[in-house]
């Protein structure tokens, strides 16, 4: 016989998880690394090897005229979204590793959830507030 | 005739009623090609008889000897010492309750298991030969010997008694890949859980530990690849 | 002849108890993520992600901080740009681009073998990679080092 049962007919392996599935968190951290592989390059190039300066940091002004660029701004605002996205989502796998209850499971995921919405929050606040300094 | 030389050898102890574990020490002559398992027996026949351990085939074939060898998997019938240093320190296999000094209770290992796993397969050897007659072709048995190296290499392990595991998930993948009257689906939706294919995290720990060609790593990877074929 | 159930080895009584369980590390369960005996080349890169995550994660706190000092006007983004344009600083900018390189290069090799893509490459992927990423990281130091 090719197969052999590993338990008694009728019984169904014990390692059954809490039944949500989490294919759908490893697609979205791929797929927002795959985004942050293009965005994080731009915004490394642009923040360190454009400009004339030590480090290749903008000043104050340089900084004000770069994110009043809506181009520039959409970018970068793509960017938080996903930087925001893809952190959660690895602290979130870190976290579950640990094997939490399921009630813990459900504070990890709302708290994480609340802490990026904050993050996008104050990071949109933050660029909004410069681009208009313009 | 070999050189003969001694090793000292830092065993864990561990006996029911004992308060907990310790690390006893013993010093045993050793030749060019000794195995692990053999100094081990030697401990057991010339100074420590109540030292309990596990072994069978004596040739890597049955899983039965696996332990940790100065903090890596090893089966140690087929493990030298040679190479190991003076001091060799032999564990239990990892992520397993230790029933006794190096054994382990290896129900906790077949739990994990899928409800149906597979013990022979196609050979891919004699794939020319023409099997004798009443016999549709040639078959071996599967390669996972069931040791238990994986799961105690595996990190995730480490930290999650809930997670299948790396044996159970290539077993998963073979009945994908030759599913002898199994049904896929159910493979898959057994498969398809945050204890199960999506824990993984590519360490390929396992693959290193397995003495047996498993690549349990690879047919992980090769089954969370069906899996989001078949979400997408 | 005596009844051989009453003459039960020592600690019988205690046989159906969970044995200790030994794990990788030092005591606390997930030092045995990063507990570097016997580990193998994958193994050290899955440790790594997973340091190099956490720092970027504390990084993006970090960065969007420092950003603040932006909305204090000139002056504040001024005195920082003098701090962070000091030797020290620099070698941590240096750090910053070895993290994000090692954890985007080794994301890549995991996205893909974790897809079931070349599964069986991960080592050449992840050496090759390297060889790309150390590459990059040089000429980045050069440059972040050479501005000043």
């Amino acid at each position: 016989m090719a197969t052999i049962r590993t338990r008694p007919e009728g019984t169904r392996s014990r390692t059954r998880s809490r039944g949500t599935r989490s294919g759908g968190s490893w697609t979205a951290t791929t797929l927002t690394g795959v985004g942050l592989l293009v965005l994080l390059a731009i915004h490394m190039v642009a923040n360190h090897f454009v400009v004339r300066s030590v480090g290749g940091l903008r000043s104050y002004r340089q900084i004000i005229e770069y994110i009043s660029d809506p181009i520039i701004f959409a970018i970068e605002a793509i960017f938080l979204l996903f930087v925001t996205s893809h952190a959660m989502l690895g602290v979130r796998g870190v976290l579950l590793d640990l094997d939490p209850s399921p009630r813990a499971r459900r504070w990890i995921d709302i708290g994480l959830v609340t802490l990026g919405l904050g993050t996008l929050a104050y990071g949109y606040f933050l660029i909004g507030t410069l681009a208009s300094r313009a | 005739m070999s050189a003969m030389g001694t090793r000292r050898f830092r065993v864990y102890r561990y006996k029911r009623g004992d308060p907990g574990w310790r690390f006893d020490l013993f010093v045993v002559p050793v030749r060019s090609g000794t195995t692990v398992l053999e100094a081990l027996r030697w401990i057991q026949r010339h100074l420590d008889g109540t030292l309990a351990l596990r072994h069978s085939c004596l040739h890597a074939s049955c899983g039965t000897c696996g332990v940790q060898v100065n903090g890596r998997e090893a089966l140690g019938c087929v493990t030298p010492v040679d190479d190991l240093g003076a001091t060799i320190t032999v564990e239990p296999l990892a992520n397993i309750p230790v029933l006794t000094d190096l054994v382990v209770d290896m129900r906790e290992f077949v739990d994990r298991l899928p409800d149906e796993v597979a013990t022979a397969r196609r050979s891919e050897y004699v794939v020319d030969a023409e099997p004798p007659k009443g016999i549709d072709a040639y078959e071996r048995f599967e390669d996972c010997i069931e040791c238990g190296l994986c799961l105690s290499a595996c990190p995730v392990s480490a930290t999650s008694d809930g997670y299948v595991g790396p044996a159970a998930l290539a077993a998963a993948q073979r009945l994908l890949e030759e599913p002898r009257g199994v049904d896929p689906e159910q493979i898959l939706e057994w498969a398809d859980d945050p204890l199960g294919a999506w824990r993984c995290h590519a360490a390929f720990e396992c693959t290193a530990a397995c003495p047996s060609n498993v690549r349990p790593a690879e047919r992980i990877m090769a089954l969370r690849g069906t899996l989001g074929r078949r979400a997408g | 002849m005596s009844d051989r159930r009453s003459e039960r080895p020592p600690g019988f009584e205690r046989r159906g108890e969970r044995g200790p369980v030994l794990r990788k590390g030092v005591g606390v369960p997930t030092s045995g993520w990063f507990d570097p005996r016997g580990k193998a080349l994958g193994g050290f890169a899955f440790s790594a992600n997973r340091v190099t995550g956490l720092g970027l994660v504390f990084y993006l706190y970090l960065h969007l901080g420092v950003l603040t000092l932006l909305l204090r006007g000139e002056g504040a983004w001024s005195d920082f740009l003098r701090l962070a344009t000091s030797w020290t600083f620099l070698s941590l900018d240096v750090l910053l681009v070895l993290g994000i390189l090692y954890h985007g290069l080794n994301g890549i090799r995991v996205a893909l073998v974790g897809s079931g893509i070349v599964a069986d490459r991960q080592r050449a992927l992840w050496w090759s990679l390297g060889v790309f990423g150390t590459i990059v990281l040089v000429v980045a130091a050069l440059h972040i080092f050479g501005s000043k």
